[in-house]
């Protein structure tokens, strides 16, 4: 059988293989940070283009479709610019300036806690719990104080990305088909049907879930936003919006979320029946997430088994933390349709094998 | 030998190729230009040397085939024998089912002499309807035609 049009040998061929993909590396290792905005374009790319295919529809040509979503999404990010974000950058300045208040007060807190309890306890004092979550706590709000600050001037003020990220995105969305086709000539014949399968799996369920994700996270991040205001904390939409994120991490993530929102909120008002409003309120979020919003999301994206997911995430959090935890059930996913789709070629293989005519 | 990359740089010839041999083949048979564009941007064009496997009975199919150039043998294996059901050339489908239906393939077919294939994946299609449903339904109707075709063919053989 001829494998090829070229007549290589097997190990000739995974040399040059290995040689490809070592020079390839290089190539993204030192210039990795060039890499950037076309990843970050990439990745924008596959959430917006089913829009732009179904717009392709009303406007008959694709760069119409595009030109329409640009000016439409512009027009947004403006109003969104002009009104929130000098809401935004004013509640954060307010945040770093008052942490240190935060962190002491949440100190003495912890130190009244620790004598109060080790006086009806003894064992506590012998354990020394108090002081490594001492300790430990103190390690987390100066990464905090450090990070915040960085990480919005890092990703909101380098204004070469802003500028290349939309030009790179609009011509991988006018070229998508393109891009693709040309991707999928270098697959073997002996593959292709099974690995181009393979890919539009992946990709639809990726593209459902992460579009799902930024759907859920917009609608959990605005209702956070307005318990919040209407019971009267302070930075009610970076509280909000970290209740939003945090919502992305399965099971463990509402709790994470709601923990800042409690901290501030109690040191505000000094009194538990304000925090059962917000208890309250956050599980009116969560009930209308786990029953209205899950169902539809998860149902055409990554329909995964709970223990399976506390597996991934466990995994994901102990090998990348934060991150860890966010790209865990996204990898998961796309190892449980690869694992089904080959299993399933398996299985027609193997039945229909034992079965002739 | 043609220098193969300067003989045609704009690939002219390869769209209209592609063109001429979907409104050839029975599936998109009298659909207007345009239509047939929209088609080509979604087809795969893959290439067979002789006696090359294209796809095994049993193998998961997931996408129709249609015939622009060569000759491609329909084979099946039945009681461990190897036999030969038909051979298709120029414009012919082949593989259909697996447009609507995620099925294992039925039969296997080989490619005789140097072959080229037009690729149509049924997740193309899916995603045809949400983009234009008007010509994905009138592909689907040619499909059900096709398929009512072999269906009658198949009755008429049982009786």
């Amino acid at each position: 059988m001829h494998s090829s049009k070229t007549n290589m040998s097997f190990f000739q061929k995974t040399t040059l293989f290995v040689v490809c993909l070592s020079i390839l590396y290089y190539f993204i290792y030192t210039f990795s940070s060039i890499f950037l905005p076309f990843f970050t374009a990439f990745i924008l790319a596959y959430l917006i283009n089913p829009i732009i295919d179904r717009l392709e529809f009303v406007f008959k040509k694709r760069i119409f479709a595009i030109l329409f979503f640009y000016i439409f999404f512009g027009v947004l990010l403006f109003i969104l610019l002009k009104n929130v974000m000098p809401l935004i950058i004013s509640e954060l300045n307010d945040l770093t300036a008052n942490l240190p208040y935060y962190f002491t007060t949440i100190k003495t807190w912890v130190i009244s806690l620790k004598t109060s309890y080790e006086l009806e306890l003894p064992i506590l004092k012998q354990l020394d719990i108090f002081k490594t979550i001492q300790s430990k706590m103190e390690i987390i709000f100066l990464e905090i104080v450090n990070y915040l600050p960085q990480f919005f001037i890092s990703t909101f003020s380098t204004i070469s990305y802003l500028l290349l990220i939309p030009i790179v995105l609009f011509f991988f969305l006018l070229n998508d088909l393109k891009i693709k086709s040309s991707f999928y000539k270098v697959i073997p014949n002996k593959y292709f049907e099974v690995s181009i399968h393979l890919l539009y799996s992946i990709g639809k369920k990726l593209g459902n879930y992460l579009r799902g994700i930024l759907f859920e996270t917009l609608i959990i991040s605005t209702f956070s936003i307005f318990i919040l205001f209407f019971i009267g904390a302070d930075y009610s939409i970076i509280l909000g919006l970290v209740a939003g994120v945090m919502n992305i991490i399965p099971y463990v993530g509402p709790l994470l979320g709601a923990i800042p929102a409690i901290i501030v909120l109690y040191l505000k008002f000094k009194s538990l029946n304000i925090l059962l409003y917000l208890v309250i309120g956050f599980g009116i979020v969560q009930l209308i997430d786990n029953m209205i919003l899950k169902p539809i999301i998860y149902s055409q994206s990554v329909d995964m088994d709970p223990v399976f997911v506390m597996f991934t995430l466990l995994l994901g959090g102990s090998v990348g933390g934060i991150w860890g935890l966010i790209v865990a059930i996204p990898i998961g996913g796309i190892l449980k349709v690869i694992i089904s789709i080959i299993s399933k070629e398996i299985s027609f293989r193997l039945t229909n094998k034992e079965l002739p005519t | 030998m043609p220098n193969i990359f300067w003989d045609d740089i704009f690939k002219l010839s390869k769209k209209a190729s592609i063109l001429e041999v979907l409104s050839n083949s029975p599936i998109c048979k009298d659909l207007s230009r345009t239509n047939l564009i929209k088609i080509s941007k979604l087809v795969h064009l893959r290439q067979y040397s002789k006696n090359e496997i294209i796809f095994n009975e049993n193998e998961s199919g997931q996408c129709m085939y249609i015939i622009k150039s060569g000759i491609v043998e329909i084979s099946k294996i039945i009681t461990s024998k190897k036999i030969v059901l038909t051979k298709l050339d120029d414009g012919s489908i082949f593989g259909e089912i697996s447009l609507v239906e995620d099925t294992p393939r039925d039969a296997t077919a080989k490619s005789i002499g140097k072959t080229e294939v037009l690729t149509f994946f049924r997740s193309d299609l899916l995603k045809l309807i949400d983009k234009d449903p008007r010509l994905s339904s009138f592909i689907l109707f040619r499909l059900s035609m096709i398929l009512g075709k072999r269906l009658r063919y198949k009755n008429i053989k049982i009786k």
